[in-house]
């Protein structure tokens, strides 16, 4: 019989397709009202912090642009049941390159950043080095010992980076003559789920970079 | 007093008969009463062994149940079931249904895939059409359809008919007595290469003199040794010829060359009757009589005859030949086989049946269609992918394997895997490879090849052409050999009905030999001469109805000024039915040039016309490309085309892209690793 997911020599291919669809759903829908969530939670309790800025949203949007034109080209019929097949994965391919860029832009951006890097990119020092507030008005850090702001910078600049070379490279090496039909199959697969964790990820960083950032939301308190 | 009134009455006999799925006997007792008590004991234990219902059957044959194959030194059984002696000089010919029936279920057999059309097929048709297999009936009458198969086709180049005739329902096709082809006209015109059984070998055999040739001829009747000659000996084209002299009932006999045979039954009158011995009048009539050959039975009369369960592909030829003629054309030893005979398989490795006959067409979607989910493994995807359409049970089989018979597994490297569910695997394997003009070709069903003649053309009609990548019936894209049908008809308030052949061929031979069409013309009718049907035709019609002609997708009609008009009709559409052979292997396959191969806007699969270059015009002809026939979205299928120049070029930047996020990538997060390591 066929395994039910992976045996580490074959996987079930059909059973993969299937459960992506639940997983794009269940991810698309999630992530923002997680997000929504956070927005009013950091919006009462007048927190706010940024891990982009400056320059950084342009990439930011570059990147976005790229991760939703490409992902509502694929999940659009996916979601509606449908294979990704002709008009829909032409444009899925042709919006690639946008990604491409995004990713590119994203990359070399934080890399103009070395001494962030060095000391976390959303460390104080990187932060006022961007001309972002550090502290709120009470004089308390609204950067350095943040977990939620941490998670944010992780998943807009490590995972956003990884999953997008992944879901890339997935459907590049699939477009040469290097592996068969099994690997390309896996590839696939690969190139599926990466790709909406990818959208989760881009989500995050979107919303870091554009919502979070937003003087109404990181509003310090009055008194 | 006529000689058949005379006959009927000095046939002062019993009639006996037995039936069994269409099978009739008839025996005359009526000289020798006693005798013929016998004769009926005898039959009736006969028929008990052999042509009995199909559960009996298994349970009385003589069977070995042996791999080894049985040497088959048999004695022979005429159609009454006495035995042979090739010494008597009136011996009547041999039967395969007495002979085989010793030990083969015969009328399980009867309902085989090639002996069932005209049999099952009138119930089959809306099944088929809707793809859906009716789960009352058993398999062997379910698969009576099928997927659309190659057609017989009338072809009267003179009236410029061609038309593609089926008796299995299937879309596109007309049943012939719609175009007034009865079953014994059916027989003398295709019986050269139908196997027999079915609507050939009717009731009407078992009648009395003088109510149809039936009776005189004998039935067309399976005859087994076509496919199932291991030496050879069997002669299909002694047999065509036999089929033309109307001594249906001497073929077997004759075409194994176990004799002779002397006289016509062409040449006697309907109501002749050989029963009533010599005719003073007309000495000359006398049914066929055969001289069988002594040598080739032994002292107690039984011949050795080289049967095999296994046919070469030789034997299969005679009836599914196809050869590409006309300009361009390659030589004969230019070409090769399928890989699959040069692999050292024969067509019967995976067109497997089992008693019933029901070869397996190996088609996808025909384990649904039959209900037999095993022949899922004898797919091309069942043996070189493991995949079937049976469902989870079959996997634990190791049949639903990839490998099957060592097929090899294909690597397709680099072809997005959408291809194979948007392509069968004939799209790129199978067939001669697509041109910018469709090729024209000749069948041995529509050019009766293999049958030796001195008057066959190239460009003979019916004019077939391919390779067209349609989509198939499953949906995904194929190449075929496509029929433009043309025929005459009316115009009714029901609809359009095509006319019967004979009467068209009365009407218009003289009005459009005097239009310019000449006994010898091929091809499709000129506008002055279809004009000049129609006004032939036009008097027969009776009030309502209105003369047609149907060709080129059109319907062609005479406008109260006596101008041509034509209008498109979907009666007159191409016929097609999918190419599955030659398989080409790999290297040679669509595809293994790249992309470009099919994606650009000049490759035959979207540009390539679906007519030959006998047919004229130019490529940019409206309706003659694939891309046309296929009715799909132009736009995307060029837009697919063009992003195939810069697919390079983006692969390349893509790579450099990626590389350089990659490598970054890497370098945080190494950076991360080590200033976590250094604070902790």
């Amino acid at each position: 019989m066929r395994p039910a997911v992976w045996d580490g020599f074959t996987f079930n291919e059909e059973f993969l397709s299937r459960l992506f669809q639940s997983i794009a759903a269940i991810a698309l829908i999630a992530t923002p009202l997680v997000l929504l969530g956070h927005f009013l939670w950091a919006r009462s309790s007048r927190r706010g912090a940024t891990c982009a800025g400056g320059n950084g949203r342009w990439t930011a949007g570059l990147l976005l642009l790229g991760v939703g034109a490409c992902g509502a080209a694929a999940l659009t019929p996916v979601l509606s049941g449908r294979e990704v097949r002709g008009w829909w994965l032409l444009a899925h391919v042709s919006a690639s390159p946008v990604l491409i860029l995004g990713l590119l832009g994203h990359a070399l951006r934080r890399a103009g950043h070395a001494p962030a890097a060095k000391a976390g990119a959303c460390s104080e020092q990187a932060v006022g080095d961007r001309g972002e507030p550090v502290v709120d008005p009470s004089g308390e850090s609204v950067v350095g010992g943040r977990r939620d702001g941490r998670v944010g910078c992780v998943c807009g600049g490590g995972c956003t980076l990884t999953l997008g070379v992944l879901t890339a490279a997935s459907s590049l090496l699939s477009m040469g003559t290097v592996f068969g039909q099994e690997t390309m199959a896996l590839l696939l697969q690969v190139h599926r789920y990466c790709g909406v964790l990818l959208c989760v990820a881009a989500m995050i960083h979107g919303y870091g970079a554009f919502v979070r950032g937003t003087r109404w939301v990181g509003r310090p308190a009055r008194d | 007093m006529k000689r058949g009134t005379v006959g009927a009455i000095q046939r002062a006999r019993a009639r006996f008969r037995i039936s069994d799925f269409g099978f009739r006997i008839s025996v005359a007792v009526g000289r020798a009463p006693a005798a013929g008590l016998v004769c009926l004991a005898a039959l009736l234990s006969c028929c008990a062994e052999g042509f009995a219902s199909e559960p009996p059957e298994q349970a009385e044959l003589i069977r070995t149940d042996s791999r080894s194959p049985f040497v088959h030194r048999i004695g022979l059984y005429d159609e009454g079931g006495g035995a042979i002696n090739p010494a008597d000089k009136n011996a009547p010919p041999y039967s395969p249904r007495a002979t085989c029936g010793k030990c083969h279920e015969v009328g399980t057999i009867g309902h085989g895939w090639h002996f069932n059309a005209g049999v099952t097929g009138s119930t089959q048709g809306a099944a088929a059409a809707s793809g859906s297999a009716q789960e009352s009936e058993p398999p062997s009458v379910r698969t009576g359809t099928g997927r659309p198969g190659e057609p017989w086709i009338y072809t009267d180049a003179a009236t410029g008919t061609q038309i593609p005739l089926s008796f299995r329902g299937w879309p596109g096709t007309y049943r012939p007595e719609q175009i007034g082809l009865t079953a014994w006209e059916f027989a003398k015109s295709f019986g050269r290469h139908l196997p027999g059984g079915g609507v050939v070998f009717p009731s009407e055999v078992a009648d009395p003199p003088g109510v149809s040739r039936w009776p005189l001829a004998g039935g067309l009747d399976i005859d087994c040794m076509l496919c199932h000659s291991d030496d050879n000996r069997h002669d299909p084209a002694e047999r065509a010829k036999q089929i033309e002299r109307e001594n249906f009932r001497w073929i077997p006999t004759v075409s194994l060359g176990l004799a002779v045979v002397r006289g016509d039954t062409s040449k006697l009158p309907d109501d002749f009757d050989a029963s009533l011995g010599p005719n003073p009048d007309f000495p000359e009539q006398q049914p066929p009589r055969l001289e069988y050959d002594k040598s080739r039975f032994d002292a107690d009369h039984r011949v050795l005859l080289g049967i095999t369960k296994r046919p070469s592909a030789d034997r299969c030829y005679f009836c599914h030949s196809v050869r590409e003629v006309g300009e361009g054309a390659p030589q004969p030893w230019h070409t090769d086989d399928d890989v699959h005979l040069r692999a050292g398989m024969t067509c019967t490795d995976c067109h497997r049946n089992g008693i019933d006959h029901m070869i397996r067409r190996g088609y996808e979607g025909e384990p649904t269609r039959s209900g037999d989910a095993a022949a899922g493994t004898l797919t091309c995807r069942g043996c070189h992918l493991g995949e079937t359409a049976a469902g989870a049970a079959l996997l634990a089989d190791a049949t639903a394997r990839p490998g099957r018979l060592g097929a090899p597994t294909p690597l397709h490297a680099g072809l997005p895997s959408y291809h194979l569910e948007e392509l069968s695997c004939t799209a790129c394997h199978s067939g001669p490879a697509p041109g910018m003009a469709a090729k024209r070709f000749q069948t041995s069903l529509a050019h009766a090849l293999g049958i030796p003649t001195r008057t066959r053309h190239e460009l003979d009609d019916p004019a077939i052409v391919g390779p067209v990548f349609l989509k198939g019936a499953d949906g995904r894209l194929a190449p075929h050999r496509v029929l433009r049908p043309a025929m005459w008809g009316a115009r009714t308030a029901e609809g359009i009905a095509p006319l019967a052949v004979a009467k068209v061929a009365r009407m218009l031979r003289k009005p459009l030999a005097d239009a310019g069409r000449t006994p010898g013309s091929n091809g499709p009718l000129t506008p002055d001469q279809i004009t000049a049907g129609l006004k032939a035709i036009a008097p027969s019609m009776t009030a309502g109805e209105q003369a047609l002609y149907l060709a080129d997708e059109q319907a062609y009609s005479l406008a109260a000024d006596g101008s041509l008009v034509a209008v498109k009709d979907e009666r007159a559409k191409l016929y097609a039915w999918p190419i599955a052979h030659d398989v080409r292997p790999a290297a040679a396959s669509l595809g293994a040039g790249g992309c470009v191969d099919c994606h650009a806007d000049d490759a035959p699969l979207y540009a390539g016309r679906t007519v030959d270059a006998s047919a004229g015009g130019t490529g940019e002809a409206a309706g003659t490309t694939m891309l046309d026939a296929r009715g799909v979205d132009a736009a995307l299928a060029r837009s697919w085309n063009r992003s195939m120049h810069w697919r390079g070029a983006f692969k390349v930047a893509a790579c450099i892209g990626l590389g350089v996020v990659a490598w970054f990538a890497l370098a945080k997060g190494l950076t991360a690793c080590a200033n976590w390591m250094g604070r902790s």
